[in-house]
């Protein structure tokens, strides 16, 4: 950090990007044979979870601590990130190993190059340092330059193949939705007649590296990071690239013709089947239904850059109106400007979650497109919400094949929008004659009314003719108060037959523990 | 403790910043404010998503870089705070300390004194970097940073009088209770309020009504704690909270095991009896009936293998309680011992031969893994699902932090945490999951 220091201060709740950490495990954990030595504190080790847990990881996460911890402050940490090092080395012969820095290393100033540098002449892996702030840098920056990095070392210059054939920049893990992306983008060129060369880095060793160049042209698919390495490629290897992140009708359209005119293919079929009468992105923007459910309801949508624009063409293709759309890219603050300027009534870039969860508060929208806090801000303020970009929960991380790209990419959003609001008939119906059942998110409160009005067992109304009335007494009324709502009149009922059977006349503590003991041990299985 | 074996620390556990997760809702009206990096804040975000909401008392101040080398962080940190109470109106805010605090050696101490002299309410501490600590310890930084509001002496409208404790002059007690030595009884830990009504109750029972708690959820309604107090603490990760209050206080704090499980629920109880003088005889009784409602679970255990890789601080007491059902425990392993709180434990498990494996290395524990073939796995959550894929059985490790698992009447929920990952596996192979061959 040089002669810098750190004296300031952001309050911040949420962060909408992640780290410089998150973005390099990323890129070396979605590879072959690449393992990343972390060079950080014990709880730095969280990366592990993301892939164990959002990924559902089936094999051990290629990600090994090299852990600073007071030993490490007070003597330096260089032995334990060597020891770490050729631990690795010789545990998982790796053909990579990523030494990254951390938050922490990066402010305790250590060398991580010089360490790879001397090390490397010992170790059969090749050690890749990459060149990044740890501190500074965001996760998509970080994605951008260590790719970038990656394709600078190992490219060649290669024959190109016979066939028109293209390189997929960007699908990763933890991404979103992307590894669906990409199936769906491989499907697509299928069906156009282009072959696919490689995916970086999903999947990519140092052989996909190496023939990078065998392609005719890179496709980088997320605006976010990859185009510095297609920027490279063209410089060095003269590579024809192009940027785009195919969502909705137009920008589909556009994505499909620009490949169609570097290949010589004909693409105008392909495109005119997908909107045909009988397909169902017609079907169903052009049904009846989605005349009163859909025209000119009012959306916002927020993300990351690609995914913002791309929900933002979506959405006026299918009749929705756009009454603001917005980033937290601050970076990318103009091209945002640019590119849906003209779609949605206001843009508004921002990277602070209050301010959005404000503005989405003041706007009743009818219906939000954003991240998972968006998600959560809605269900405070009781909107119905999709989410579209990261940050993401393990609900988008679907088993099911659910692309965002592409023409399947938009037939699921037009089935996700379809459950998520009121349908145009249900709705006329709800609005003349008013709600016949809680709908699913007034549920809860609801029954919690229900719940507090009989809440406690003063007068319990299923009290059969010639029962003796159970008396609770205070302990016993606070210990049930404090079991859930929804299961509170179960445990209650449960309670007192138990007390019954057994000739109490008042429920204490002490019934209601051990008529809970004596419940809890008859169901043996296993829910609890 | 020579027959702990001590690793190279190279295990999946969680930053001890994660505490909030819990703390923030055990103390109400408190708001928890990290100081950190941008990787401290997605830690929490990614980590502990599944259990936290995006609107809960707790944020980040981010440490940014700037041109600006200030001397103290009082002035930044002093405009994060007015932002936080312009929002949230706290009564008390926790900051946090991380790694990168440490790293830049940030006195934050001085800051939070300042600030609470500004602000007119209790800023306080608390040393929770990772560099330093591990996981459930950031509830012991935590419960230090109270302390201070831990009275002395009780109010003086209530005096305690000699002989004659004030809280016992109600009711038709006083008469009988008149002997009673004016000592109190402090349970240490944040447990949930119907985790305390149980234990309250128990001692209640067993002859003392009045058995106070710390951390109470109201910073107004903290304890005393002075030489008259036994202090019992509840969870086995409170060392730095205990050595503070045996040293300031001059408390006597009870060596015990934890009330984890009937046995050590008894064991515990029978500490606290001993102490205040009261029969315990009636506690065996109730030990053999918890026993006797957890039968049909313990069929399920006992001679089960099981195996703990490290995370929560919890193992010991855990370890020792699955010794007591039967369970073969292969191994314990558990970031960090402390001999002194840990005494009793530790020699429970050791006269049962349990192999101890202190800040252990994940890598030979996978190769022991193989050895020991165990039938279920308690490991942190980075881990659980390649363990699964490998054909173990695994229990999330913090599970057991954020499940009641304390005295007689939570024992069904705790050993149900043991119990349901091997009842899972068996109904999945009774029904179709036989057919895929690698789960046997
Ligand atoms: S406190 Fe340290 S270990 Fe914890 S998240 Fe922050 S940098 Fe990582």
């Amino acid at each position: 950090m040089g002669g810098s220091g750190v004296a300031r201060m952001k309050l911040a709740y949420w962060m909408y990007e992640g780290t410089a950490l998150s973005g390099i495990t990323r890129v070396a954990g979605s590879m072959q044979k690449v393992h990343t030595v972390i060079h950080g504190p014990q709880g730095d080790g969280y990366v592990n979870v993301m892939y164990s847990m959002l990924e559902r990881f089936h094999t051990i996460p290629p990600f090994t601590l090299s852990t600073i911890g007071r030993r490490e402050m007070a003597q330096g940490s260089r032995a334990r990130l060597v020891e770490t090092v050729r631990r690795v080395d010789a545990q998982h012969q790796p053909d990579i190993i990523v030494i990254t820095p951390t938050c922490s290393s990066t402010l305790l100033q250590e060398d991580l190059l010089a360490v790879a540098r001397t090390l490397g002449k010992q170790t059969k892996a090749k050690l890749i340092v990459p060149n990044v702030n740890a501190f500074r840098d965001l996760e998509h920056r970080a994605m951008d330059d260590f790719l970038t990095q990656f394709v600078a070392e190992f490219a060649t210059e290669q024959p190109k193949t016979e066939q028109f054939s293209v390189n997929l920049i960007g699908p990763s893990y933890l991404g979103f939705h992307q590894l669906h992306d990409m199936q769906e983008i491989r499907s697509m060129l299928e069906s156009l007649g282009v072959v696919v060369n490689a995916v970086l880095p999903y999947g990519a060793s140092i052989g996909t590296l190496q023939e990078l160049t065998k392609a005719h042209l890179n496709i980088c698919l997320y605006h976010e990071y990859g185009q510095s390495a297609c920027e490279l490629l063209k410089e060095k290897f003269g590579m024809d690239y192009i940027v785009a992140t195919p969502i909705g009708i137009r920008l589909t359209s556009q994505f499909v013709k620009a490949i169609g005119e570097r290949a010589g293919l004909p693409v105008e079929s392909y495109i005119r089947q997908n909107l045909a009468p009988s397909g169902t992105i017609a079907r169903f923007t052009k049904s009846v239904d989605s005349l009163s459910a859909l025209f000119g309801k009012r959306a916002v949508v927020f993300g990351d850059y690609s995914h913002a624009v791309g929900m933002t063409h979506l959405l006026r293709e299918i009749g929705v109106r756009v009454v603001w759309a917005g980033t937290y890219m601050k970076t990318m603050e103009k091209a945002f400007q640019a590119a849906i300027g003209d779609l949605a009534d206001e843009v508004f870039v921002c990277d602070d979650f209050q301010a959005i969860s404000h503005k989405i508060r003041d706007t009743h929208p009818d219906i939000v497109f954003g991240t998972q806090m968006e998600r959560h801000s809605s269900a405070r303020f009781n909107f119905p919400c999709i989410v579209i970009s990261s940050p993401a929960h393990i609900l988008n991380f679907p088993l099911f094949p659910a692309p965002v790209l592409g023409y399947q990419g938009m037939t699921r959003m037009l089935d996700t929008i379809n459950s998520t609001i009121k349908l145009g008939l249900e709705e006329h119906l709800v609005n003349m004659f008013g709600e016949d059942s809680p709908g699913m998110g007034e549920e809860e409160t609801a029954q919690e009314q229900v719940a507090v009005t009989s809440d406690l067992p003063k007068a319990p109304d299923k009290t059969t003719a010639g029962e003796v009335e159970l008396k609770w007494d205070a302990e016993a009324t606070k210990a049930l108060k404090q079991v859930p709502f929804f299961v509170r009149g179960k445990v209650q009922r449960n309670t007192e037959n138990y007390a019954r059977e057994r000739g109490y006349s008042e429920v204490t503590l002490e019934v209601i523990y051990a008529a809970k003991a004596y419940f809890e041990s008859k169901s043996n299985q296993g829910e609890r | 403790m020579e027959r702990v074996e001590r690793e190279n620390g190279c295990f999946h556990t969680f930053c001890p910043i994660a505490s909030v997760a819990w703390l923030h809702r055990k103390i109400k009206d408190s708001f928890f404010l990290i100081v950190g990096t941008h990787t401290c804040a997605h830690f929490i975000q990614t980590a502990l998503d599944v259990m936290v909401y995006a609107h809960s008392r707790f944020g980040f101040a981010v440490l940014e870089e700037s041109d600006l080398v200030s001397a103290s962080p009082t002035e930044e940190l002093g405009k994060v705070v007015q932002q936080v109470v312009d929002e949230w109106h706290p009564k008390v805010i926790f900051v946090l300390s991380t790694c990168s605090v440490d790293i830049l050696k940030m006195d934050l101490e001085v800051s939070c004194k300042d600030l609470s002299t500004r602000f007119g309410f209790p800023v306080l501490p608390a040393a929770t970097s990772g560099i330093d600590r591990s996981f459930t310890q950031g509830e012991d930084a935590v419960l230090h940073a109270l302390l201070p509001f831990v009275p002395k002496e009780a109010p003086a409208v209530e005096p305690v009088e000699e002989k004659k404790p004030r809280w016992f002059s109600f009711g038709k007690e006083t008469e009988k209770e008149k002997a009673e030595p004016a000592r109190n009884l402090v349970l240490i830990g944040a447990v949930t309020d119907s985790t305390i009504q149980q234990l309250q109750w128990e001692l209640k029972q067993l002859g003392l009504p009045k058995v106070d708690v710390f951390p109470d959820g109201d910073i107004r309604k903290m304890p005393v704690i002075n030489e008259q107090t036994v202090v019992v603490p509840l969870q086995p990760y409170l060392n730095d909270t205990l050595a503070t209050i045996r040293r300031e206080r001059g408390a006597k704090v009870l060596s015990t095991v934890f009330p984890i499980g009937p046995d050590g629920t008894a064991r515990f109880l029978e500490a606290i009896c001993s102490e205040f003088g009261l029969v315990t005889s009636r506690i065996k009784e109730k030990e053999a009936q918890a026993w006797r409602d957890l039968e049909p679970q313990l069929q399920i255990l006992r001679g089960k293998k099981i195996m703990f890789l490290g995370d929560n601080l919890l193992e010991l007491p855990l370890a020792r309680f699955l010794t007591s059902c039967g369970v073969q425990v292969v191994e314990a392993g558990t970031p960090y011992i402390h001999s002194k709180d840990l005494q009793q434990e530790l020699e429970l498990l050791q006269e049962r031969d349990v192999r101890i494996v202190e800040s252990p290395d994940f890598t030979k524990q996978l190769q022991r893994m193989q050895e020991y073939k165990p039938d279920l796995v308690v490991a942190g959550l980075g881990i659980c699902n390649p363990l699964e894929a490998m054909g173990f059985t695994t229990a999330w490790s913090i599970e057991f932090t954020f499940a009641q698992i304390h005295g007689f009447v939570n024992a069904i929920d705790l050993i149900k945490l043991f119990t349901k990952p091997l009842l899972k596996r068996q109904a999945l192979m009774e029904h179709g999951w036989a057919e895929a061959g690698w789960l046997e």
